[in-house]
């Protein structure tokens, strides 16, 4: 521990001028004394310095196209890549072959598919956002995958769709950070959803995991209640 | 959100009204923005205190059976306003808000809380008490009766509370702490939930996640049959059990004692992990992830 | 615990530049309008980014920030630079990515598929600035609030809202990356 650190603490603060009279008065004193704390606080300037003239470098990769392909589809929740690729790995690993990305489909209740027979994450910057309207669970036309499972409810379903279409005519009047924390949350619910629902059709018979299931359904209802209660005028 | 703070004794108060309430009128508080702090004394009477700008006023009126407190502002912005009102402690107490922090303090009547961007605070409680918020964290302690606290994006703790409890987050802890009751159901999407109190003969305890590890402390001689189903998480105990009806590695019953309370822990990714009472429980996600 | 958000607060100095013209077109739908602006903001962005999360979420994290700029260029009332602006909703962001970020590295110790996924890229060999280097090298916390502070500019003040910590924290925490900046580069 060395002798001047009492002083050399209080340098950072010497520096942005967060001392009161009598301290910077101290510190100054001291300074006028030890050359090494003066030594300190000149190598403090120097990297202060060096801090505020960094200059921004750009990135390595032409981020653009990620960007792009993004823009071109309706404002709505967005997964971030290891959440997606985890869930399309998750798919990919259960039923092989084709892998259907279940993000849900628009109000015909179609819903993306994409071909990862090596389970290899797709590309970095290029995510694939659902589409504004219903989230239809319909697991669409894929074959391989468990017909006889009860994955889709259409009840369900509907109830997501009003109350999505409500939260999305009524999203203006909330402030934006409302409306972000919403969706972050949707979304975190959606995953939970499809990674159970994925678990399910792999094992169909499995009590856990469709009481699961429908408990994640039943908490996304409650959650689009909710946001959808809040965007009612008081 | 601007934060002022409210020294009750000193002149800072803009709004400085007392108004008489008979037994039974319930307190209705909107405030946009600000906070929104509540006490008690003895008095049959309600205290409001208001700090707000020369362009507003308080608003405080009789309803039916009701004591209404809104703030009005002249200019179309809308600022805040800090409240700090004293009531009755049998008064029943609302208070809706948007960009508002509530406390309350000593209350004994029903609680209703909802804000959008705010913590919650509630010490005390009698009846029914709910307490909404989307972002902020929610806290109850000394309470009593039917509770329903729902969160979306922060923690819930609960502590030192009896009755029928409902808690659920989507992205945030639940701890339960010295919590006395019968009928428990605790839902979280992405974090842990904590369980540490009596388990009743005959109750039914649900604590339910989908990311998160769930700990639950056992106390000795408890009644229950414990279903604990996890589908990519581990388990464990720091006591020794006797696993029944076990169809996998990580989905199984066991009965402690006659069996008379159920258990259901029940979780996706995460862990569960049984203790004694007295044993310290996981740290939560957020606080390991912090710096 | 209210979430660390800054709000997006106007210096009422307007731009009048020809970026002005660019953002407005952009806010009506004008997607090449978008992309000048793009170009215009990007290394800047992408090295607040780099700096504040690291290297391997600078990208994916940049581009986050682009699609939500875009989703929200609606809303910027031109109250302030829109520099500014954008700076304000990047940091949002970032502190949004840094607190998910936090529960996701917990995560990957427990879930075999997202451990993957997780493989991190080297560093880039080309990081020719002893600076930078330094820089990178400093505990996640002091990292963050040397950035913002003495990169970035922001005071105690208003790093302790954003991050949620107290203003002595962040002083501490100030000087000890100054400290270790200076260990680093061979002052001490």
């Amino acid at each position: 521990m060395s002798r001047h650190e009492q002083w050399t603490d209080q340098l950072s603060d010497y520096l942005d001028d967060e001392l009161s009279e009598a301290e910077r008065a101290a510190v100054e004193a001291h300074l006028g004394e030890c050359a090494e704390c003066s030594k300190t606080l000149g190598s403090l300037r120097r990297i202060v310095a060096e801090a505020a003239s960094l200059t921004p470098r750009p990135p390595e990769n032409d981020l653009w196209p990620g960007v792009a392909v993004r823009l071109a589809q309706p404002r709505r929740i967005s997964f971030t890549i290891p959440q997606l690729a985890a869930a399309s790995l998750l798919l990919a690993a259960l039923s092989g072959g084709a892998v259907v990305l279940l993000l849900g489909g628009g109000p015909t209740g179609r819903s993306q598919t994409a071909t990862n027979p090596g389970g290899t994450a797709e590309a970095p910057g290029v995510e694939a956002a659902r589409p504004a309207g219903a989230l239809s669970e319909d697991i669409g036309s894929d074959s391989g995958l468990a017909a006889a499972v009860n994955v889709a409810d259409a009840q369900y379903d509907e109830a997501v769709a009003e109350l999505e279409r409500a939260l999305e005519e009524g999203r203006g009047r909330l402030d934006a950070t409302t409306v972000s924390v919403v969706e972050q949350n949707l979304s975190i619910i959606d995953l939970a959803i499809a990674e159970a629902r994925g678990a399910l059709m792999a094992d169909p018979s499995n009590g856990f995991l469709s009481g699961h299931l429908i408990e994640a359904r039943r908490r996304k209802l409650d959650l689009l209640r909710r946001a959808a209660a809040l965007t009612q005028p008081n | 959100m601007l934060q002022y703070v409210l020294f009750a004794a000193l002149a800072l108060a803009q709004t400085d009204q007392t108004v008489p309430v008979q037994k039974g009128t319930r307190l209705d508080v909107n405030n946009f923005s600000g906070d929104v702090k509540i006490t008690t004394w003895d008095r049959d009477a309600v205290r409001v205190e208001a700090d707000h700008s020369d362009r507003q006023s308080v608003d405080v009126r009789p309803g039916e059976q009701r004591l209404i407190i809104r703030g009005n502002s002249r200019n179309s912005g809308m600022r805040s306003i800090d409240y700090a009102i004293t009531v009755p402690k049998w008064m029943s107490i609302t208070v809706n808000g948007n960009y508002t922090d509530v406390t309350m303090e000593g209350v004994g009547g029903d609680v209703n809380v909802e804000t959008t961007r705010g913590d919650i605070n509630v010490s005390g409680g009698v009846g029914f008490i709910s307490l909404k918020s989307v972002q902020g964290s929610i806290s109850l302690s000394h309470a009593n009766g039917r509770i329903d606290i729902t969160n979306v994006n922060d923690d819930i703790h609960v502590a030192d509370v009896s009755g029928d409890l409902t808690a659920g987050t989507t992205n945030g802890a639940i701890t339960l702490e010295r919590v006395d009751s019968s009928n428990v159901d605790a839902y979280t999407v992405n974090d842990n939930i904590t369980y540490d109190g009596p388990i009743r003969d005959k109750g039914v305890y649900r604590l339910t996640s989908h990311n998160g590890a769930i700990s639950l402390a056992v106390p000795d001689r408890t009644n229950a049959t414990m279903s604990i189903r996890t589908y990519n998480g581990g388990f464990r105990s720091s006591f020794p059990v006797k696993v029944e009806d076990q169809n996998s590695r990580r989905r199984f019953s066991m009965t402690l004692g006659d069996g008379s309370a159920r258990v259901e822990i029940e979780t996706f990714n995460g862990s569960i992990a049984l203790r004694r009472p007295g044993e310290a429980p996981p740290a939560n996600r957020r606080d390991r992830g912090r710096d | 615990m209210i979430s660390a958000v800054v709000t997006f607060i106007g210096d009422g100095v307007l731009n009048g530049t020809g970026q002005k013209s660019d953002v407005a077109l952009a806010a009506a739908g004008d997607s090449s309008a978008f992309e000048r602006l793009y170009r215009a903001h990007v290394a800047r962005i992408h090295s607040l980014a780099r700096r504040m999360l690291g290297n391997d979420f600078a990208d994916e994290v940049t581009q986050d920030i682009f699609v939500r700029t875009w989703q929200k260029l609606s809303t910027f009332r031109g109250e302030s630079a829109f520099t500014t602006w954008l700076h304000r909703l990047a940091l949002n962001v970032i502190i949004e990515r840094r607190r998910s970020l936090a529960i996701q590295r917990t995560r990957v110790a427990d879930d075999p598929i997202a451990l993957d996924l997780a493989t991190v890229p080297p560093s880039r060999s080309d990081l020719r600035v002893d600076f930078e280097y330094a820089m990178g090298q400093l505990p996640e916390g002091a990292r963050e609030i040397f950035v913002l502070h003495d990169v970035e500019g922001y005071k105690h003040r208003e790093i302790a809202v954003m991050l949620q910590i107290a203003t002595g924290t962040s002083k501490r925490q100030l000087h000890r990356a100054r400290m270790l900046i200076r260990q680093q580069l061979g002052e001490a």
